[in-house]
């Protein structure tokens, strides 16, 4: 029933790499982008359109309506 | 929401029902394909059936992802094609990211971030694609060294597809009026002037 496997065996390094160092690693990544983002958001708030071009906007549709 | 009759057309009905088939797919792949990243997402197994059923929808739904993504790559690939103003967007992008958006580069209808994340996107998936039929064991049996690479690829480009899709909604999210293009298919003309200038000009001919 255990014919063929090895007398010895061992985790690929690969896996190691991958399951004991670099996951752990990603993970704490992907929480740095959504906190990042939170702090993004709160410290410069949000994108909005500038009253400058709404005013322009709005100056051509006054003159398209004359 | 008020919407106006002079709002300018931004998506086709196809192209939203397009983008949500990949983002819904992307969604359910992201929870499940979390539950299998590390063990303190594996409660979210749960929402699929348990781990069983988690574990055999995940590459179905994969398949749906990388069709519809497909589908939307032939829809936009000529949209994101990199010119030198996009270039140079991209070397100021921090004035943007700090808010401070008046003096970029004029943009088309995709500035050079949406371009580099279309393109980021592109290959992740593609490179998800294969992977993913390297680790897919009920119908593949490829030998186990490359089942091995195929995982790290596989789990290691998700992660990153993860973040990608996490700043791709948050920028829409940042830059209030840029949803409604994909819920209703239009977006103010304000919005275009200030965020997408040359494709102002392209479409109101001013």
């Amino acid at each position: 029933m255990y014919a063929g496997l090895p007398e010895d065996p061992s985790i690929s390094p690969l896996v190691s790499l991958w399951k004991g160092f670099a996951k752990p690693l990603a993970t704490l990544a992907l929480a740095g982008v959504v906190l990042g983002s939170l702090f993004h958001y709160v410290t410069k708030g949000p994108n909005e359109v500038s009253k400058e071009i709404e005013d322009e906007i709005e100056r051509e549709d006054k003159e398209e309506a004359k | 929401m008020i919407r106006d009759p002079k709002d300018l057309k931004r998506y086709e009905p196809a192209e939203r029902a397009n983008h949500w088939v990949v983002g819904i797919s992307f969604i359910l792949l992201a929870l499940s394909g979390l539950a299998f990243f590390h063990p303190a997402f594996y409660p979210l197994t749960q929402l699929f059936g348990g781990p069983v059923w988690a574990r055999i929808l995940h590459p179905f739904l994969g398949v749906l992802m990388g069709i519809s993504f497909l589908a939307l790559f032939v829809r936009f690939k000529h949209l994101n094609k990199m010119t030198p103003a996009d270039k140079e967007w991209l070397s100021r992008a921090k004035e943007m990211v700090d808010g401070d958006d008046h003096d970029m580069p004029e943009q088309g209808k995709y500035n050079g971030g949406q371009k580099a994340m279309f393109w980021a996107l592109a290959i992740c998936i593609l490179l998800m694609a294969v992977s993913g039929l390297f680790i897919w064991r009920a119908y593949f049996a490829f030998d186990i060294p490359l089942v091995r690479l195929g995982a790290v690829v596989h789990a290691a480009t998700g992660a990153v597809m993860i973040a990608l899709i996490f700043v791709h909604v948050y920028a829409a999210i940042w830059v209030k009026g840029t949803i409604r293009a994909m819920w209703y298919g239009t977006v103010t003309r304000a919005w275009a002037k200030q965020h997408h200038r040359g494709w102002y000009r392209q479409v109101t001919g001013k």
